[in-house]
């Protein structure tokens, strides 16, 4: 008999050795190419400068990193990209995470109309953003909005949702709008795995809706909760908030970082010779993300909520 | 049957420590064995399997009358009077039983799985006092989720009524459906005509790439990228995971770190080297080299089916190598067969994933555009477009073009969604499944 090891296959035969080898090299090659070297090429690229214009020749130096500085229309666009990130990130997490526990405490409740609200809530998830924000945005444009909208129609004003004054609200209006599906369906998930004995006791002591959802509901979610708040955190720089399908490649006043960097590399078109200054950018964005992300995580393991 | 009861009692060691439980099936409650995989139910006559403490719990004497008479009122018709002492037995012991068992087996064991293919006790029902429906709270989330329901539904409506809508009548009529009263010219599809000459006479790609695409091509690329991709990605997160979960080499540990490594660092910005390689090895801008990009396995859906198969018991396998079986035929005729559900989940939620994405599709293969891209070329798009069968050129920028375009978009994934919402929905929940 072949010898086994009591937790996992893990036999010392050459066959099961040579067949897990042989499984796991090209994965294992693919990370280490398209993940491991391509970082420390964009960490390399962000020292390259093409002074020639051509790829190949290239010298190293700072001015990818000092280009951000010294470059007044590029140091107001960047200054002005990572502030709308962390603007958006906190409207999105003031008033789409609130909303998204309350809408999954109704639906937990099992109130009326709570599948429907539940699967209706889902759909934005599953429909490309690019549908519902060239639906929304013609909606508030051309019917609502706009010299012949039914609201200019009906204050006798105006209204233009999309001027300089109101692109940016409205733009966050629709990502909020859009953003429920998957937090609701995970919170409502882990809800459902709530003990009703923990409910039932606490209401049999006394508690009323807000105390049930305050002290029992919110605990026992918050690990889902960090998750969110912490991938969401992570994510803050990297995060278009739909920018493209809204405004196209105008309106920089109101654009994300996460745009702003997509768009470098998406307009130099596989031109290396472009993409040193986004790299460098990057680069210095993920050095300050990253010690952020893990004090986040840390501070909420110490003040957060504990299962019990 | 009598044979196998026997076979099962004697397999029991008397020194093993007891548990009450459930039985899934006719809800009995039942003493079963914390150390052992699988148990046989005399009243269903029905052997379930279960891992290690999961599906088990412990019910105190005082709840335990009350258990059983809902049990054999509303399940079963032969009531039990008291916790039976049940055989346990582990599936090495007596193979035919497990084989007997797998499928149900299966089910119990692994952390995920689909509604259908679950065998759990019934979850008491949670039942919400009226005084306590209708709070506040309640009340007001019941008014804002009409509000959201209702706008949502608007949004998806008014684009539907404005596909068959000539270009010209919106000015008029901007809301409702194509009518023929007062010059109006009712259904036409006018509309998908100037997409199909949009998508011939427009240019797509990149710097270096071709100039016209055919709409019949463009639903090719989508087709192939969005297949293409979510059944690479799914594949290859599926055998690491597998070979992470199953092996007990220090490698598989080194995976598993690595995936959890690479989810809490977030790197910003990496896109621009990733076109520079790919450049440099002839993949940019090719159907393939997307493909390779995405044969990935790091990502939360690794440990999705990491779990799954760590729930999955060793015994299988183990039994199976008895047998002469090889690790190939392990891998295929016996695990793989217990993950199908979890991974037509994930390739299926991949799937909407990238049929949706227009981003990636413009960054590393532009020549190649996806309906998602294509919608994105039309939204920006306010050139003038000769259509067949109509004598003046049609502005792009009309909104009925706009919304037969999101309408071509989102239809297919409509239709999956309304057929596969319990799979979607029901199997989700943190780290992308329910584990």
């Amino acid at each position: 008999m072949r010898k086994m090891k009591k937790a996992g296959l893990g036999q010392n035969t050459f066959k099961s050795k040579l067949f897990y080898t042989l499984l796991v090299l090209l994965p294992s090659l693919q990370f280490l190419f398209f993940y491991v070297f391509v970082n420390l090429n964009s960490f390399a690229l962000a020292f390259k400068i093409f002074p020639t214009g051509i790829a190949k020749e290239f010298e190293w130096g700072w001015d990818n990193f000092t280009y951000w500085f010294t470059n007044q229309v590029r140091n107001t666009e960047m200054k002005l990209a990572i502030g709308n990130s962390l603007k958006s990130y906190a409207i999105s997490m003031c008033t789409g995470l609130p909303l998204g526990l309350f809408f999954s405490y109704y639906m937990f409740k099992r109130m009326p109309g709570a599948k429907l609200f539940r699967i209706l809530l889902f759909m934005p998830s599953i429909l490309s953003a690019a549908v519902l924000a060239t639906i929304y945005k013609n909606v508030t444009g051309l019917v609502l909005g706009g010299a012949n909208g039914l609201l200019s129609k009906w204050t006798g004003e105006v209204i233009n949702f999309w001027d300089a004054e109101h692109r940016y609200t409205s733009m966050m209006v629709f990502c909020v709008f859009a953003s429920f599906g998957t937090s609701v369906l995970m919170y409502t998930n882990k809800m459902d795995a709530i003990a009703p004995e923990i409910i039932e006791s606490a209401h049999l002591d006394g508690a009323n809706g807000v105390k049930e959802f305050w002290y029992i509901v919110l605990p026992q979610i918050f690990s889902i909760m960090q998750v969110f708040l912490i991938s969401g955190f992570a994510g803050i720089f990297t995060n278009q908030y739909n920018f493209m399908m809204l405004f196209g490649y105008e309106q920089p006043d109101v654009q994300p970082l996460g745009f702003l960097l997509w768009r470098g590399v998406a307009r130099a078109g596989g031109n290396t010779t472009q993409m040193g200054p986004y790299a460098a950018l990057g680069l210095i964005i993920t050095f300050i993300i990253v010690p952020l992300t893990f004090l986040l995580r840390w501070t909420l393991g110490k003040i957060g909520w504990k299962e019990e | 049957m009598q044979e196998n009861e026997k076979l099962l009692a004697n397999s029991a060691p008397e020194t093993e420590e007891k548990l009450t439980t459930i039985c899934p099936g006719c809800c009995t409650a039942m003493r079963v064995s914390d150390k052992k995989y699988a148990y046989y139910c005399p009243v269903c006559r029905k052997l379930f399997a279960l891992k290690k403490y999961r599906n088990l719990r412990e019910v105190a004497p005082a709840d335990l009358a009350e258990e059983e008479t809902i049990a054999s009122v509303e399940v079963c018709e032969t009531p039990a009077e008291t916790p039976m002492e049940m055989p346990v037995v582990a599936p090495v012991a007596m193979p035919e039983a497990a084989s007997v068992a797998t499928p149900a087996a299966a089910s119990v064991a692994t952390p995920v799985v689909t509604p259908a293919a679950t065998v759990t006790p019934k979850k008491k029902k949670r039942k919400t006092p009226q005084h306590d429906k209708f709070s506040p709270l309640t009340v007001s989330m019941l008014v804002i989720l009409s509000v959201y329901v209702a706008i949502l539904l608007f949004l998806l409506l008014w684009a539907v009524m404005q596909i068959f809508k000539h270009p010209m009548d919106f000015n008029k009529n901007p809301i409702w459906f194509p009518t023929t009263k007062n010059g109006q010219k009712g259904f036409t599809f006018v509309n998908f005509n100037a997409l199909l000459a949009f998508s011939e006479t427009t240019w797509m790609g990149s710097n270096s790439g071709r100039i016209n695409v055919g709409f019949f091509e463009i639903i090719v690329n989508s087709l192939s990228y969005a297949l293409g991709g979510s059944l690479m990605n799914a594949a290859v997160t599926c055998l690491v995971a597998y070979l992470a979960a199953r092996y007990n080499y220090f490698y598989s540990k080194i995976l598993y770190g690595i995936v959890i490594v690479v989810m809490v660092i977030p790197i910003v910005g990496a896109q621009a080297s990733e076109v520079e390689i790919l450049t440099a090895i002839g993949l940019w801008n090719t159907r393939y080299g997307f493909l390779v990009l995405k044969a990935g396995f790091v990502g939360m859906y690794f440990l999705v089916f990491y779990e799954t198969f760590k729930g999955i018991p060793m015994t299988y396998s183990e039994a199976a190598m008895i047998d002469g079986a090889s690790d190939w035929c392990i891998m295929t005729k016996i695990c793989l067969p217990l993950v199908t559900n979890v991974f037509l989940t994930i390739t299926l939620i991949t799937f909407i994933q990238f049929w949706n994405d227009y981003q990636m599709a413009l960054l590393y293969m532009p020549s190649y555009p996806t309906l998602a891209y294509f919608l994105f070329k039309v939204q920006e798009s306010s050139t003038k477009i000769a259509v067949p069968g109509v004598k003046y050129k049609i502005g792009m920028d009309r909104p009925p073009i706009k919304m037969m375009a999101t309408t071509v978009l989102m239809t297919p994934i409509l239709i999956l969604f309304i057929a596969l919402h319990e799979r979607l929905m029901g199997n989700l929940s943190i780290g992308g499944i329910k584990g």
